[in-house]
């Protein structure tokens, strides 16, 4: 289904980014800080590759547990619960990561902003760069034009207009 | 008196308010516009996902920099 395509874009947009940026961050921190910085510049990367992909990853995830059901409470539950399981994740690495003897703070912490705000914008273009059909809304016409009910008619108007303000 | 602790643990919980308001109106508001106009599902969350994006940012710089700032 196409609504699916723009997280499956921004998901791969975003790992692409991470993936530069631990690669530039690694070049940068190598010459900076040595190996603690290429380490330090690669586990960044990581980081935020891990904080990309569950954006987009839990709302495919919904999608497909819920069969494009958007009503279902289930598709909340898992975007939600995949946030507070990404920061959980997050905390648990930084505390394992803040006294380590080779990580270098400084260029850690440039590389998960850099590739967190980056990956953002790589969000933006990927969503940006996809067309959205209103499939659903054809759906429904076509169903109540086939069987038309009592409540069909309010159906109708909704998938052509303004919110309801029709009798 | 004497006050003892970390700064940026204060520091953190201001970060966090506005990220926690911000995911809620967001999710909210999608709900809200999913129940008056189901057709627009596909298309609200969409939306919805760049808002989520926007706002965890936020939290996440608040995280990275109670930890390593």
């Amino acid at each position: 289904m196409n609504d699916t395509l723009a997280f499956r874009r921004a998901l791969w947009f975003g790992l692409a980014v991470a993936g530069a940026v631990a690669l530039i961050g690694a070049v940068v921190g190598g010459v900076v800080a040595g190996t603690d910085g290429v380490i330090s510049a690669v586990i960044g990367g990581l980081i935020a590759a891990f904080f990309t992909s569950m954006s987009a990853g839990t709302v495919l995830l919904g999608i497909r547990l819920t069969r494009h059901d958007p009503a279902s409470p289930l598709f909340y539950a898992v975007i939600l619960g995949g946030w507070i399981a990404k920061f959980a994740v997050f905390v648990l690495a930084m505390v394992l990561l803040r006294d380590a003897p080779f990580v270098q703070p400084t260029v850690l912490l440039i590389c998960v902003l850099a590739a967190v705000v980056l990956s953002v914008g790589a969000d933006v273009v990927a969503v940006l760069g996809t067309k959205e059909t209103y499939v659903a809304g054809l759906k429904q016409a076509q169903a109540a034009k086939a069987a038309p009910t009592p409540g069909s008619a309010s159906t109708e108007a909704r998938t052509t207009d303004d919110g309801g303000q029709h009798p | 008196m004497e006050i003892v602790g970390n700064l940026n643990t204060i520091g953190y919980g201001l970060a966090a308010i506005g990220p926690g308001i911000g995911i809620g109106i967001v999710a909210g508001k999608t709900v809200e516009a999913m129940a008056r106009q189901p057709e627009m599902a596909g298309t609200l969350r969409t939306t919805m996902f760049l808002g989520i994006a926007f706002t965890e940012l936020l939290g996440l710089i608040g995280v990275a920099l109670f930890f390593i700032g």
